[in-house]
């Protein structure tokens, strides 16, 4: 115990690390730093054991999941088959369920924890929060998040492209040729 | 009986069309006379010292006999003190008497009112009745204590002093009571104003009482509307009408006042004048002279006392009249059958040409003729508006025909006694009305409401299958886990508590350990408050709260000598410090402290303490409390403003061993022993011998812990994460408690949830489920349903559809009003209305083949 020195030796040291630890995402690197702590005091740490699902497909969503630590799976799933889309670990794309932010709607993708992991949560009801206070940071907080997600539909998508066999590829007409064929 | 005595007070005179006095001279006779006997008595009392005052002045005085001064003085104090004694018990008995008669009168009125037909109802604001039942006739109980003594007790003192006076000057009498036919004439003028305006009150009041009442019940609509200043607008009027009505009322009180007080001191200034001048002359002696002045005094009390009577009885005949003329509408229906017993329906009902027309000449149903056998299931479908809901009232007797006859098994309706129908009908309505009260109060309502134990109260095992038939069964589960259940009740059902509780720990093993952390008392707790960690318990009598633990001397003590005391008032203040740079601006938003042991209402008060404070440590005692209470509310797992250093864990858990072992004595190797061998029996019946006596409860694996929820209890530990679900795990221990039937228990519990206000606690689903619930725990053989399941969800719908289907085929007669068509098929006849007439009829597949309107119907929805 470190007893009898200054009194407010730990003030707020706690939230810096939190608030440093969210600069490292990228929808939080511009973020102003008052901004960033309120995001820190509200955001919750959330632990998952490996094999369990953090995210249910078709559950309704409420937060986003950043990794702090462990591997997460992102699955699709279709006729009760679970598809790989992506993997997800602290260092790359270290973020999910981004989306559920800025709009209410039904997971559209499971996640799973591969390893044993821990995540921070922070909800759409504290990202709303915030922004009534900081309203003049909404719209670039917007587009951090549309930013982010076309990064991961780009990763996803060549990820799809590359495992599919060449048989199913549908090559796209352009509409010029088309109507020159038919004329 | 009760019911008897009603019966034979239907005989008499109608409640509402008894006079005032009606009521005062039905009964209590006997106390009447005693206290008119009183009053005589008293009234000898009150002359006694005139004459002693007489004798006192002319004899003792006079001849100077010290004797006889004291036998005088003594008779005079002797009879002044008697005259109080009887004065005081006068007004005792007539209080009493007064409040008796306002009882029945109380009693009866209800009981008329309670019978008046729904129609009645139509027109009738609720704040009227209420404003009736209670201030109202309040103001004329009164009255009716003295409303035959009174009068009778002036009169007789009045002519007593009168007559006293005029034995001693018939001359002074004469001239002294001339003035008042005067005020015979004056004061009832004013006094017909008077009653003019408290009439206009009472109508401004009942209104007022009115908007009221309907702003309390439609205050959602208010709140959502924000439409405050609409309503006050609304209110204000009224405020303004009464206080001129009041003013003016006033007026007119104190000029009868005025008038009265102007009066009585001519009477003395006539006596000085002419009795001084007689008593000059000789003609008068002085001590006649000072009792007649008394007397004249005395004179003016009963006098007075009948004026004020008169206005009194002004003012209740108008208020009495005010009230019974609302109430005078005819009952409809007897209670009770007259010289037979209750008749048993098998069913059967049959209408013919049955029409139904409201007063203003609307019609709302015409020439409606069916016929249903006994144990039919029909249905009544049609548009909105079109007459379904009035039909169903008509023959649950709810309403009275216009035309036309219904009969019941060949008995016509109009003849059935209230009885009669409840004994064979039962009623769902379209917006069933849910009592304060519990939930389980609400199920037997119509069971307890057959008061003579027609109907026994029904089996706990048929109650059960009714929550479950109409799927009531997961709300009430719900509220039994949330209640925190009462010392006596939790007795007899403890073991099975604590059978649940280690069917959840040990069976659900792994879903437990992953959503609680369960409460062991060698550990520093992460999910649970620092208080929590340091008492490790509760105290029965409320010792040991974040609130009251500062002043705790055994607390303080422990906390000064640990040294923990100075960690967790500089922990309290590092937590406010931080709360109050990071939440400055925002300190009013609720959602920004849910994370935070400060809450957001003491936000103001911890801000100037810090600012007060600057970068020194809190010295002063109650400072020092404030950031102890805020430590001490802290969940390290769960506040992310600070972190704890981990050495207070050990800390902590340090001091809880010594405050477990030292200040509430309570065995820290049994305690935790407990969690092995918390299966076997023998161990749980050990405790109760000395639980009367305990006050403190540690977080024991075999403890009940009294001050908690009862999912609280079963889950015995914190939640890690609330966000996590935990559905899961309560999913899966209800599957496990089914098994071992151990869920009957817990649903028992919910039942004692109390509905609030109307059933404002419940939604508007659960509210229908418990009205059809009461309905079907009632017996009876027809069953008439108005949309009751219409705000159901669909699953639930068709679940009800389908005991009604199955278990009351062949048992009930039902009458269905359905909105839904779908759920038509399974009746076996359908009938269709249109603007209050039957346009078809017949089966579900007739009617589709027929192509009309039910089909139409039925393709659009
Ligand atoms: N006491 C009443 N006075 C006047 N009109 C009434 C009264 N009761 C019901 N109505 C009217 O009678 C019609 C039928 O009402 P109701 O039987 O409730 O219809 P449904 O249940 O088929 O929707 C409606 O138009 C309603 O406005
Ligand atoms: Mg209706």
């Amino acid at each position: 115990m470190n007893s009898q020195n200054q009194p407010d030796t730990d003030t707020g040291a706690h939230l810096k690390e939190i608030s440093s630890f969210l600069r490292h995402f990228s929808v939080f690197q511009e973020t102003p730093v008052e901004v960033l702590k309120l995001y820190a005091y509200l955001s919750q740490k959330v632990e998952y054991s490996a094999g369990e699902t953090i995210i249910q497909q078709g559950r309704p969503s409420d937060r986003m999941y950043l990794i702090m630590q462990g591997k997460v799976s992102i699955c699709e799933e279709r006729n009760e088959q679970h598809f790989f889309l992506q993997d997800l670990t602290e260092t790359e794309l270290n973020c999910f369920g981004e989306l559920a932010l800025l709009a209410k709607f039904d997971w559209f993708f499971s996640a799973r924890a591969i390893t044993d992991v821990t995540l921070l949560s922070i909800s759409r009801e504290a990202f709303i929060k915030i922004h009534e206070r900081f309203p003049e940071q909404y719209p670039l907080a917007v587009e951090r998040i549309v930013k982010l997600r076309v990064a991961r539909f780009v990763n996803q998508i060549d990820y799809l492209l590359d495992h599919l066999p060449k048989e199913a590829w549908k090559e796209c007409k352009i509409l010029t040729d088309d109507t020159t064929d038919t004329t | 009986m009760a019911t008897k005595t009603w019966q034979k007070q239907s005989d008499d005179i109608p409640v509402c069309q008894r006079s005032l006095f009606y009521w005062i001279l039905r009964k209590h006779r006997g106390i009447q006379l005693l206290l008119l006997v009183i009053i005589l008595t008293s009234l000898f009392f009150r002359v006694f010292p005139l004459e002693m005052q007489r004798r006192i002045i002319n004899e003792a005085i006079h001849l100077r006999d010290e004797q006889l001064l004291f036998l005088y003085c003594g008779l005079y104090i002797g009879a002044v003190l008697l005259a109080g004694i009887t004065k005081y018990l006068i007004n005792v008995i007539q209080t009493v008497l007064g409040q008796k008669i306002l009882m029945e009168m109380r009693t009866e009125l209800y009981h008329h009112i309670l019978q008046l037909p729904l129609q009645f109802y139509r027109k009738m604001q609720p704040g009227t009745v209420i404003s009736a039942m209670t201030a109202e006739l309040n103001s004329i109980g009164f009255f009716l204590g003295g409303a035959l003594a009174i009068p009778v007790t002036s009169i007789l003192s009045f002519l007593v002093f009168v007559g006293f006076m005029f034995t001693l000057s018939p001359l002074l009498t004469l001239l002294s009571i001339s003035i008042y036919p005067l005020e015979l004439i004056v004061i009832p003028l004013l006094q017909k104003r008077y009653n003019r305006l408290n009439k206009k009150r009472i109508k401004t009041t009942r209104a007022m009482a009115n908007v009221v009442n309907e702003a309390i019940s439609g205050i959602h609509e208010i709140h959502a509307n924000a439409a405050y200043d609409l309503e006050e607008k609304r209110m204000a009027g009224f405020i303004d009408r009464l206080y001129s009505l009041l003013k003016r009322l006033l007026f007119v009180k104190y000029g009868i006042k005025f008038a009265n007080n102007l009066f009585q001191s001519v009477g003395p200034f006539i006596l000085f004048l002419i009795g001084g001048y007689l008593a000059i002359n000789g003609q008068f002696t002085l001590g006649a002279l000072v009792a007649f002045l008394s007397a004249y005094e005395k004179v003016y009390d009963p006098w007075k006392e009948m004026l004020e009577y008169y206005q009194a009885l002004q003012d209740a005949q108008v208020r009495y009249k005010q009230i019974m003329q609302i109430f005078d509408v005819e009952i409809e229906h007897l209670i009770l059958p007259g010289g037979r017993g209750i008749i048993e329906l098998q069913g059967a009902i049959e209408l013919k040409n049955v029409g139904f027309t409201v007063e203003s000449g609307v019609k709302l149903l015409s020439n409606i003729t069916m016929q249903i056998r006994p144990n039919e299931q029909v249905a009544l479908v049609g548009f909105s508006g079109s007459g379904k809901s009035t039909l169903a009232l008509l023959m649950a007797q709810l309403y009275k025909l216009s035309s036309g006859s219904l009969q019941l098994d060949g008995y016509d309706i109009n003849t059935m006694s209230k009885a009669d129908i409840s004994r064979n009908i039962t009623m769902i309505a379209q917006h069933p009305f849910i009592f304060t009260g519990t939930i389980r109060d609400n199920l037997l309502y119509s069971v307890r409401a057959a008061a003579d134990g027609e109907q026994e109260v029904p089996a706990r095992r048929r109650i059960m299958m009714t929550i479950r038939d109409v799927g009531l069964e997961e709300d009430i589960l719900r509220f039994g886990l949330n209640s925190v259940i009462p010392y006596e009740r939790v007795a007899p059902l403890k073991r099975k508590f604590l059978r649940m509780r280690h069917i959840i720990i040990h069976e659900l093993h792994e879903d437990y350990t992953k959503s609680v952390e369960i409460y062991d008392a060698r550990k520093f707790l992460h999910y649970s408050t620092l208080r929590d960690n340091l008492i490790f318990g509760d105290s029965l009598r409320g010792r040991y709260t974040v609130e009251s633990m500062a002043d705790d001397h055994d607390i303080m003590e422990l906390l000064t000598s640990t040294g923990l005391e100075n960690e967790l008032v500089r922990l309290g203040l590092a937590i406010a410090r931080v709360t109050i740079e990071l939440l400055g601006e925002f300190g009013d938003d609720e959602f920004f402290f849910r994370g935070n042991p400060m809450e957001s209402g003491e936000f103001e008060r911890y801000n100037s303490l810090v600012q007060e404070l600057g970068d020194e440590a809190p010295q002063k005692k109650q400072d020092r409390t404030m950031f102890l209470k805020l430590a001490l509310r802290f969940i390290p797992g769960r506040h992310n403003i600070v972190t704890m250093d981990p050495a207070l864990e050990s800390a902590i858990t340090e001091a809880r061993e010594t405050f477990l072992n030292d200040i509430v004595k309570v065995d820290l190797e049994t305690c935790c022993h407990g969690i092995e061998d918390f299966q076997m029996e023998q161990n749980l019946l050990d405790l109760p011998r000395f639980e009367q006596e305990r006050d403190f409860i540690a977080y024991c694996p075999s403890e009940y812990l009294y001050s908690h929820t009862l999912l609280d209890n079963l889950l015995f530990g914190a939640l890690k994460e609330e966000l996590r679900e935990n559905q899961h795990l309560i999913e899966n221990a209800m599957d496990a408690f089914r098994r071992e039937r151990l869920v009957d228990e817990i649903i028992d519990v919910g039942l004692d949830f109390n509905v609030g206000s109307q059933g404002d606690r419940l939604s508007g689903g659960q509210k229908q489920k418990v009205a059809i619930a009461r309905a079907f725990l009632k017996q009876g053989r027809i069953l008439i349903m108005d949309e009751a399941t219409a705000s159901l969800d669909n699953t639930s719908q068709g679940k009800i559809q389908q005991v009604v289907d199955k278990k009351f085929r062949g048992k009930k007669t039902i009458i269905a009003v359905i909105h839904r068509l779908d759920l038509t098929p399974s009746y076996d006849r359908i009938f269709v209305l249109k603007a209050g007439s039957i346009i078809e009829q017949g089966s579900y597949d007739e009617l589709m083949a027929q192509k009309g309107a039910f089909y139409e119907l039925a393709k659009s929805t």
